[in-house]
């Protein structure tokens, strides 16, 4: 503080930081609306995509790189033509999409021009707080971070706080321990700064710099080439150009994995941060004029999420982790390894559910 | 850790709230240099666990690069107390001149060998192979330590100042450490005197002097020519840089003239923040820069860029080289000499020398011209007025294309394109002389950016824009900053490049 003889005055000089901070977060939050989507790898190419020709599609999928790598947009719309209901859809998965990021991007899609939007398909899976230490500094990590999305952060440190706080009780090894609860608030304060950066607008102008240091000519030639929608500008890829086959040591451990889902299904789990995203997801979904349709890919992992039965009985929900029911879809020749299949399987996986869609009532 | 980092605000708000809360003199002094050495610290030590670990256990060969800088400091600093104890009480001119010869000789080793070891030795060898006597020569792998350059100056003039009987020397060895390590600007100056800075170390500062209003706007403007502005423009003139012969015309302009924003504004952008940073905290440093891109001529530059450093080389080089007492060529080859080593300061680089030399030639000149323009008519003049800032702007862009220099490699195999030297001539051919060389150009917008950028600093260097910000009440000001900040962010980059004056 300073020394008494000053002329400072410590209300006024809070005031005076207060009407700062007021005025830095009013009109950060006021010019975001006139912000375009963050130039993130292939999420902004998406979302631009859409922007510009989003009125084509009438179903939508989303989730991690089960939906970007595994459905074929094109494949899903001839075998529902062939059926006699054809569609246009479009994959608007991305590699590692899991909520909360997997809210924000799709209220980013929903945003985009969409007058014959029916269907939303998306990727049934948990929230995932602790994210990789990889992803952390992306500019695609910082852009989900807004304040909805920190909320979820916050339901899910309350939950995390609550399942510690019952470990209090009890005498056997796994007994919390005080300095247990620091680590979900560590995880916490790790989406706090990209929060702030994010409400804060960084960066979000530098785009401008990346357009022109291209020539004009160039650059409408560069906006123009969407290399993360594929060669059908679908929005598919395929997992990886060169893997397209197990070796033989993913070969045994899926053989092991996919024995034990035969014999002992996975246990499904929830949680009330998964819970509050996914209802999330389905308010927006239904907001937008659509219908929200849930799945979840064929893997052959021991948990899965599954919302708790208040919730899944307004939803639709499509489980195609059940070996005995879709064994095509967990045929060595379809896998990559446990969770993720290769183009080919990424074929039979996009057929079924083509097969599930055209049951939907018109 | 830099001014424009978050980590730099937080680090900031604890010396300032501390510092100002100390009663006495000597405590907040004490505070200042711990914090002063925290903040040197930030920049080489690494993960502090780590380092102490490293440390409590002797494993020196893991300590970080550099771990070792602050032992150079705290040489020089006790070095200089010891010679401006020992200049004071010496009771003959000889030992005075002995002890002041001690401080030059000390800094200007130290300086040279960090500096300009391998430089020496390297072009030693490259002349001995030119004249046929190839030798084999040894280089030393040697760490620049961080503002060794400034603090060496600093030092110098303490020791100098008190030879010339311009002050006392100190008496307390933390009133030199705290002038010597202040942390604003230890690491990229500006250079502060001890004359102007020491009366302000030795008194205890008031709170009621502090001009908050001004050093925070002062700090905000910095912040923007820094993270915002030379920040936005850098990409472009790397591009430019790492392949000039690819461009056309137009880009090559914009590769340069966006050089010449990015340093004023990495440069200036520091030297403002340093400025308002130290003024939060009771001390007033040297103006540094004086829009210099609206220099009437060379000279005239040179009191407005980088005015610490010029006024150190006037007032400790050249004028102990002579100056201008003596005939013209004399004067001339003072002026040259002073400039060669200026450009020298700047880097253990040929291109550094041309470009002091270039300056150095074009103080020369303009000297001539002054002398043989003096009976010039009013017409003359006239003309002369209108054309003097765009060719002074010009001459300058032309001298930091030799600044900027650097190697060319090729993207895939990393082999040596061109030299230095052949690329700065490669960029100097597509900037000045008309025709492409190649096909590449920058978007048009690029042009925009430049007038925008000229026209604000055209109303700021007019005087057009300070007085009314001064009429405003502080509650408006306070709102504008936070309107400003939120604008400024948006071209934040998400990582910094770092402060081009760090690496001299």
């Amino acid at each position: 503080m300073p020394p008494p003889d000053s002329r400072f005055s410590l209300r006024r000089g809070l005031l005076h930081w207060l009407i700062f901070f007021g005025a830095l977060v009013s009109y950060a939050v006021l010019i975001e609306r006139w912000l375009p989507y963050p130039d993130v790898p292939n999420a902004g190419e998406k979302i631009r995509y859409l922007g510009l020709h989003g009125n084509q599609y009438d179903t939508i999928f989303t989730g991690s790189s089960r939906v970007n790598f595994q459905v074929l947009p094109s494949i899903f719309d001839e075998a529902l033509a062939a059926s006699g209901r054809p569609t246009k859809s479009f994959n608007a998965g991305l590699l590692g999409l899991r909520p909360p990021e997997q809210g924000y991007f799709l209220d980013e899609v929903l945003k985009q021009p969409r007058k014959k939007l029916r269907y939303v398909l998306i990727e049934l899976t948990s929230l995932e707080a602790r994210a990789p230490a990889s992803r952390r500094g992306s500019a695609r990590f910082m852009a989900w971070h807004d304040a909805p999305r920190m909320a979820l952060i916050g339901t899910w440190l309350r939950a995390e706080w609550a399942a510690l706080a019952a470990g209090f009780n009890t005498t056997d090894r796994h007994r919390t321990h005080w300095t247990d609860l620091w680590e979900p608030v560590a995880v916490w304060f790790s989406h706090f700064g990209p929060f702030c950066k994010n409400t804060l607008n960084l960066g979000r102008g530098t785009f401008l710099g990346d357009r022109w240091i291209i020539a004009p000519g160039e650059r409408a030639k560069q906006l123009n080439k969407f290399r993360a929608l594929g060669e059908k500008r679908d929005g598919w890829l395929p997992y990886d150009g060169a893997r397209e086959t197990m070796n033989d040591a993913e070969r045994t451990a899926y053989l092991e994995s996919y024995e034990a889902r035969l014999t002992t299904p996975a246990v499904h789990f929830n949680d009330p941060a998964s819970d509050a995203a996914i209802e999330a997801m389905r308010q927006a979904v239904l907001k937008a004029g659509a219908t929200p349709i849930f799945f979840v890919p064929p893997m052959t992992s021991d948990r899965h999420y599954l919302p708790p039965p208040d919730l899944e009985q307004h939803m639709i929900i499509w489980n195609f982790s059940d070996p005995h029911r879709y064994p095509q879809l967990f045929l060595p020749e379809h896998r990559l390894d446990y969770i993720h299949m290769n183009t080919a399987g990424g074929q039979v996986f996009t057929r079924a559910l083509a097969e599930r869609f055209a049951e939907l009532p018109h | 850790m830099l001014f424009v980092e978050f980590r730099f605000l937080a680090f900031f708000l604890v010396v300032f709230s501390v510092y100002w809360s100390l009663r006495t003199n000597t405590a907040r002094k004490w505070w200042l240099l711990g914090a002063s050495h925290f903040f040197y610290a930030c920049f080489f030590i690494g993960d502090p666990a780590v380092f102490w670990d490293h440390l409590r256990h002797g494993q020196w060969a893991k300590m970080p690069a550099g771990w070792w800088f602050p032992a150079v400091l705290w040489a020089s600093t006790t070095m200089d107390y010891i010679v401006g104890r020992g200049i004071g009480g010496a009771s003959t001119e000889a030992r005075r001149k002995a002890w002041v010869v001690v401080s030059l000789a000390a800094n200007l080793g130290v300086l040279c060998f960090f500096k300009y070891f391998n430089f020496f030795v390297a072009s030693a060898g490259e002349f001995l192979a030119w004249i046929g006597l190839p030798a084999s020569v040894h280089t030393l792998n040697i760490i620049l330590p961080y503002g060794v350059s400034f603090y060496t100056f600093q030092s110098m003039s303490y020791s100098i100042d008190v030879y010339r009987k311009r002050m006392e020397p100190v008496r307390r060895f933390l009133d030199l450490a705290v002038f010597i390590s202040f942390f604003p600007q230890l690491v990229a100056g500006p250079i502060v005197r001890a004359m102007t800075f020491l009366p302000q170390v030795l008194e205890k500062r008031v709170w009621a002097s502090v001009e908050v209003r001004a050093c925070l706007t002062l700090f905000f403007l910095g912040f923007v020519k820094k993270a915002c502005v030379s920040e936005f423009v850098a990409p472009f003139s790397d591009q430019f840089f790492a392949a000039p012969g690819d461009f056309d015309r137009y880009g090559a302009i914009i590769g340069v003239l966006f050089y010449a924003v990015q340093i004023y504004c990495d440069f200036s952008g520091y030297t403002d923040m340093a400025i308002a940073t130290a003024g939060l905290l009771g001390y007033q440093l040297t103006v540094n820069f004086d829009f210099p891109y609206f220099a009437k001529n060379i000279t005239d530059f040179w009191r407005r860029w980088h005015i610490s450093l010029s006024t150190w080389l006037r007032d400790y080089l050249y004028i102990s080289l002579g100056g201008n007492r003596g005939s013209k060529l004399f004067t001339d080859r003072n002026l040259l000499l002073t400039m060669v080593l200026g450009g020298l300061w700047h880097g253990a680089s040929w291109n550094f020398v041309i470009w002091g030399a270039m300056h150095g030639v074009a103080l020369i000149v303009h000297r001539e011209w002054q002398r043989l323009t003096e009976k010039a008519g009013v017409w003359f003049r006239r003309v002369l007025a209108v054309i003097a800032v765009p060719l002074t702007f010009y001459w300058i862009c032309v001298t930091w294309i030799f600044f900027r220099a650097a190697p060319i490699y090729d993207k895939d195999t990393k082999a040596l394109e061109a030299t230095g030297l052949q690329a700065a001539l490669q960029v100097l051919q597509a900037f000045t002389l008309p025709g492409d060389l190649g096909k590449r150009t920058f978007g048009y917008e690029c042009l925009g950016v430049i007038l925008v950028l000229a026209i604000l600093h055209w109303l700021n260097s007019r005087r057009l824009i300070g007085p009314q910000w001064r009429r405003l009440p502080d509650w408006a000001c306070a709102a504008l900053l936070g309107v400003g900040t939120a604008g400024a962010l948006l071209f934040v980059p998400v990582k910094y490049k770092a402060f081009i004056y760090f690496q001299f």
